[in-house]
């Protein structure tokens, strides 16, 4: 079954982003800031990550770097779900080693469906 | 007249004197040897001539001290009492006066009077004024003639006042002659009838005529004293404007600095003392280019421009003017607007006006930030609510009945809409700040529409709400210059709104064509139409009109604001028609320039 982590901190859309992924057939790993997504991407090994640009202890662009720069995880493809949309912020995902940037709000379709995608595109 | 010629007039005077002695001597002679008779008559002839000559010497010495009198005064009334003065006492005349023509009116004004006052002088009434050819006066100067009357009171040329002035039976009168113009008249009266001599009538006139000169050289003295008090007065009113306009520059919040023709620094208000840390006493009447390294990098361009301008004031073209924000060492954010002093084609220096923005520019950042945050906030529960209304109308927590599918459709579609227009705002508050900037390239119009188009046809799709769209444009249509996101944004805005204010089954047409260095794209579609009184405004951020068709359609007003700013920093233009009558439809045009290879 592929397996996605979810590093979110705020509740209520870690459970969306959870029922929307479970729906569609995922099995998925919840963090609920960078460093515990860093922890969790190392010792589950998921097919993709899913994270929240802020979050406390660890940003998103930190623990996306972090998983980039550990030989083990490096392969793992990030994208980045995020209520800031400029262009700067979007430039920063990608230079932190992430494959997209999704920008909230979404709907679950248009999740599941750009999950699909880079899924296929970065196939373990 | 000059001492020489009263020299020679002496000598002259002289020499006829001893002749005359000579003559006598010999008659005496003639006389002894002769006849007594003849000798005593030519005695008597002697007497004569000899009285005769001693008048007219007398007359001459007389006419010489008049004229060395008033050729020693610019006064032109001193000049004129004096002359009268003079005159009465060698003519006997109880009374004169001098009338001189005003080149204003053209009319013949008293000017000066000597002995009794004339009635009309005597302040109950105004100063004589006579018209040209009027009384003994207006002869004199038309006729340029002296005349002698024996009797005023029996000569048609006097012209009798209204009251009876018993002084003025005999009268002179001789016209002031200078070069060809006659400029008055000079005239001596006394209360005996026949009391004047055709010599003193030749005395008068000759007395005229040079006083004549006198009297000019008077008058241009006066009139170019006149002329010296005028420009003293107007130097003095433009000093005190001058200092006025200065206190004003002096008292503007804004920087002024104003260079010369030669490039050097000529005015500079206290503002700019302290916008650019400059010091007046330091600086004026020194280049400009002494201080370019104090105000760092950011001002290059505007010295530049200064500079290229005063050294060759040929290569200023009218219009041209400069204005750059620009950030100074001091951290300090100004506003430079430089223009040339052109005047009557020639370039008199630069006026460069420094305006410090640093608060404004903060103020603005803080709104950018402020609608970034705002937004950012909203998009986390707009996450939320719109995921799980999705979710429920997924089935994710069981089947819905017909309402409650319904209404989870309102909640999921009104966040929608919501989300739409908190990127609008986003996108027009960061345009309006300067922060979009265009990543420009070669683009092929008729792809992009095609792109939109296709979205437009799937959502029309999934709404099951037919429209007939249709793309219109030349198989050889030229590139333009754009950034791709942002010309399909456009688009997208455009044909969006066609498509919501467009009824079902409506007609929409794209078209495209190459004008004169640019490419037009028409968008045609045949909706609710936008009222005359209305196309002024639809370009305002959040003007939506009271058109109940539109009102029924949801917007944020938002989307053609954005579209028409991103037209214009595209160096485009839009422009709309539409009758306003529903059915009709409207055009929605733009342009944008066509891509050069070498840009």
């Amino acid at each position: 079954m592929t397996k996605i982590l979810i590093a979110e901190d705020e509740r209520d859309i870690r459970d969306l982003i959870t029922y929307t992924l479970q729906f569609a057939g995922y099995e998925v790993v919840l963090a609920g800031d960078g460093e515990e997504a860093v922890r969790l991407a190392l010792q589950e090994m998921p097919d993709l990550v899913l994270m929240d640009v802020r979050m406390p202890r660890m940003t998103g662009y930190e623990a996306c770097k972090a998983i980039k720069a550990n030989e083990k995880t490096k392969g793992i493809p990030v994208v980045f779900l995020s209520a800031k949309g400029q262009e700067a912020e979007i430039q920063a995902g990608i230079q932190a080693g992430a494959v997209e940037y999704m920008v909230k709000p979404f709907s679950p379709d248009q999740l599941t469906a750009r999950v699909q995608v880079v899924l296929a595109k970065f196939p373990k | 007249m000059s001492i020489g010629q009263s020299t020679l007039l002496g000598i002259g005077l002289l020499l006829t004197g001893i002749v005359i002695v000579l003559l006598v001597r010999a008659l005496l002679r003639f006389a002894q040897a002769s006849n007594a008779r003849l000798a005593a008559e030519l005695e008597q002839r002697v007497a004569e001539r000899t009285t005769e000559l001693a008048r007219e010497k007398h007359n001459t010495e007389t006419l010489l001290r008049i004229l060395s009198e008033v050729s020693a005064s610019l006064d032109l009334d001193q000049t004129l009492n004096r002359t009268l003065a003079l005159l009465n006492e060698v003519t006997g005349a109880e009374q004169g006066s001098i009338l001189l023509i005003n080149t204003e009116d053209n009319n013949i004004h008293y000017r000066a009077g000597y002995g009794y006052l004339m009635p009309s002088t005597t302040g109950s009434t105004k100063p004589t004024v006579l018209k040209m050819g009027e009384g003994l006066a207006g002869w004199v100067i038309k006729n340029r003639q002296a005349a002698l009357i024996s009797d005023v009171r029996k000569d048609i040329r006097w012209l009798e006042l209204p009251v009876k002035f018993p002084y003025q039976r005999s009268v002179i009168a001789a016209p002031l002659v200078v070069g060809e113009e006659v400029i008055g008249v000079i005239m001596v009266f006394h209360r005996t009838v026949g009391y004047f001599t055709p010599e003193n009538m030749t005395m008068v006139r000759a007395i005229g005529s040079q006083v004549a000169v006198a009297i000019n050289n008077a008058q241009l003295y006066e009139l170019i004293r006149d002329q010296a008090e005028h420009l003293r007065s107007m130097l003095r009113s433009q000093q005190v404007e001058a200092s006025r306009q200065q206190a004003i520059l002096e008292a503007v919040a804004d920087g002024v600095l104003v260079t010369d023709a030669k490039n050097e620094i000529y005015f500079i208000n206290s503002s700019t003392e302290r916008i650019l840390g400059l010091k007046a006493e330091t600086t004026l009447g020194q280049s400009l280019n002494n201080f370019v390294g104090l105000f760092g990098k950011a001002t290059q361009t505007w010295t530049q421009t200064i500079g290229a301008w005063s050294e060759d004031p040929a290569s200023y073209q009218p219009g041209d003017t400069y204005a750059e924000q620009v950030t100074l060492e001091n951290e300090h954010i100004v506003l430079v607007h430089l223009a040339p002093v052109i005047w009557r084609n020639e370039f008199l220096g630069t006026v460069s006006i420094f305006r410090d923005i640093t608060h404004e520019v903060e103020v603005d950042r803080l709104k950018s930030e402020f609608v970034a945050t705002v937004s950012h906030e909203l998009r986390t529960p707009m996450t939320s609510i719109k995921g799980y209304a999705d979710l429920l109308l997924m089935g994710a927590a069981g089947a819905l009945n017909e309402n409650q599918t319904r209404f989870l459709e309102i909640v999921s579609s009104n966040t929608e809409r919501l989300s739409i227009l908190v990127n609008d705002l986003l996108d027009i508050s960061r345009m309006e700040a300067g922060r979009v900037s265009l990543s420009l390239q070669p683009l092929d119009l008729r792809e992009i529409a095609v792109s939109v188009m296709g979205e437009v046809a799937r959502h029309s799709q999934v709404e099951k709400r037919e429209m007939d769209l249709k793309l219109d444009a030349p198989p050889d249509l030229p590139r333009v210059y754009g950034d791709l996101e942002r010309v399909h944004q456009i688009l997208s805005n455009l044909l969006d709104n066609a498509y919501r204010y467009s009824p079902e089954k409506g007609h929409i047409t794209v078209h495209l064509k190459k004008v004169e260095g640019e490419v037009q794209v028409d968008v045609i579609d045949n909706g609710v139409g936008i009222a005359p009184e209305d196309q002024d405004r639809i370009f305002e951020r959040f003007f939506r009109g009271e058109n109940p068709l539109v009102l029924a359609t949801p917007g944020t007003g938002l989307g053609l604001p954005i579209v028409k700013q991103l037209v214009n920093m595209h160096k485009g233009r839009i422009c709309v028609k539409s009758t306003g009558i529903a059915g009709e439809g409207s055009t929605f045009s733009f342009t944008l320039p066509l891509y050069q290879a070498k840009e």
